[in-house]
């Protein structure tokens, strides 16, 4: 091949290429592309296959370890179980009385953590990928799990991020705390509205609150439901620092619920999605 | 054959990436597996070879990223385009050379993929600049001790080839 011939190839891939991450850039909510989808489909087997392997030893040694504490164990997990049945008990008293109050107050309870009955779907994380600029999880999901993109992702502490797409049994996730992330968030304690931004690896910025409203570190930042993407009332980070900034809204710094370098199991909250012909209707628009 | 042979070794880095994922995320801020498949590759053959190599391997690791896909490709290609130029021309036969070759990818990259994610993400981040060295450091020994390993794999298989081409002529 001549060396013309071969230096318009390479001007032509990376055109090619150029054009795909523009195109990506300037969508408000990039669709993976067939060779994106191609790839993780080949890829994601490969991540799960060495994920099984490599966890075999540790849990091999962790076997023995724990053999001795086992008992001990399983004894405290005995106990925790009945507290929790008590606790599950008298959160069912406090639902009835709440759904009684709401009936005769003619209000319609809004849709949250909770509403929907339908178990959450595990799914064990076969890939984590925590370096400053790329924040994903692949997960491997349960056999006969219904997964679709932009289902929310959670741990037992609080939100994790939610599904970017799905092949064959696994699923690509983006974090919370990946940069091209966002959340809508509110402060549990004042309800002060906000949107939630990956920065740091531990780190999120919570924008658009004003210097008036009261924020203070420890405040918790729970979804506020209004991205139609995460369900209201999902624990997302505390408030670290505030700090008054020269434009009109508030530097808020919150650390994530989740500690996201030790996940190992995560829970998909079964949601419905949004349907495409909302998402399209332009507000205002005549029939 | 060598596309088949790339694919191979493509698998392993793949395979090697997600098990030192499964050790440690923050190990892969201390290597990068793809720059160095890629520069490697480069070397060992012509032009097109390189730059449709980091091509492969790029798009392969924008695929376990969160990044935007096609940042790391389009680096990627670039960079095995490069090596094999440089090599060729300056005939790139010694350890040091490819260290030298891989430490300077790894920083190349991460200079591309900052100006290219200054256009598509809303915040630049800047990476940490001891991490960017360890990880070309780590990944420059690393791509030197594989071109060393390999280069004498290959020298041995050439003498074996020559001894047995001996005997028969001389049998």
């Amino acid at each position: 091949m001549t060396e013309r011939r071969t230096r318009g190839i390479f001007a032509l891939l990376l055109v090619a290429q150029l054009v795909l991450i523009t195109a990506q850039a300037s969508s408000s909510a990039p669709e993976p592309t067939a060779v994106e989808r191609g790839l993780f489909r080949i890829i994601a087997p490969v991540a799960g296959m060495v994920h099984r392997i490599s966890a075999l030893p540790g849990r091999t040694l962790q076997g023995f370890r724990r053999q001795r504490s086992l008992l001990e164990e399983n004894r405290r997990l005995r106990e925790q179980v009945l507290d929790l049945r008590l606790e599950m008990v008298r959160l069912q008293g406090m639902e009835g009385e709440v759904k009684r109050l709401a009936e005769a107050l003619d209000y319609a309870s809004p849709e949250g953590l909770g509403a929907d009955r339908r178990p959450l779907q595990v799914a064990d994380v076969v890939y984590a990928d925590h370096r400053p600029s790329l924040r994903v999880l692949i997960l491997r999901v349960r056999e006969g799990s219904e997964v679709h993109p932009n289902q929310p992702v959670v741990a037992a502490q609080g939100l994790v991020g939610r599904v970017i797409f799905v092949s064959g049994s696994f699923a690509k996730v983006q974090l919370i705390t990946d940069r091209a992330a966002a959340v809508a968030a509110m402060i549990e304690r004042t309800r002060r509205q906000g949107v939630l931004r990956g920065s740091q690896p531990r780190e999120l910025k919570l924008e658009l609150v004003p210097l008036q409203a009261n924020v203070r570190p420890d405040d918790r930042v729970l979804t506020s439901g209004l991205d139609g993407v995460y369900p209201r009332g999902i624990l997302v980070g505390t408030v670290v620092s505030v700090r008054p900034s020269e434009d009109l809204f508030h530097l808020i710094s919150v650390r994530p619920a989740v500690e996201l370098s030790l996940l190992d199991q995560v829970y998909l909250l079964p949601t419905e999605p949004i349907p495409e012909s909302l998402l399209e209707e332009p507000f205002g628009a005549t029939p | 054959m060598r596309p088949l042979r790339f694919l191979g070794a493509l698998a392993l880095t793949v395979i090697a990436h997600v098990a030192t994922a499964s050790v440690s995320p923050q190990l892969l801020n201390a290597v990068d597996l793809f720059v160095v498949l890629t520069v490697l590759n480069g070397m060992n053959g012509g032009s097109l070879a390189g730059m449709l190599g980091g091509t492969t391997a790029g798009l392969c690791q924008d695929t376990l990223s969160g990044s935007v896909f096609g940042l790391h490709g389009f680096t990627a290609t670039i960079l095995g385009y490069a090596a094999s130029r440089i090599s060729q021309r300056l005939v790139l036969r010694r350890v040091s050379g490819a260290l030298l070759l891989i430490s300077s990818a790894v920083l190349v990259q991460a200079v591309a993929l900052l100006a290219l994610s200054a256009l598509t993400l809303p915040e630049l981040i800047l990476p940490d600049p001891f991490w960017l060295l360890v990880r070309a450091g780590v990944s420059g020994v690393l791509g030197a001790l594989i071109y060393f390993l390999v280069t004498r794999w290959r020298q041995g298989a050439d003498a074996r080839r020559k001894r047995r081409t001996r005997r028969l002529r001389m049998g």
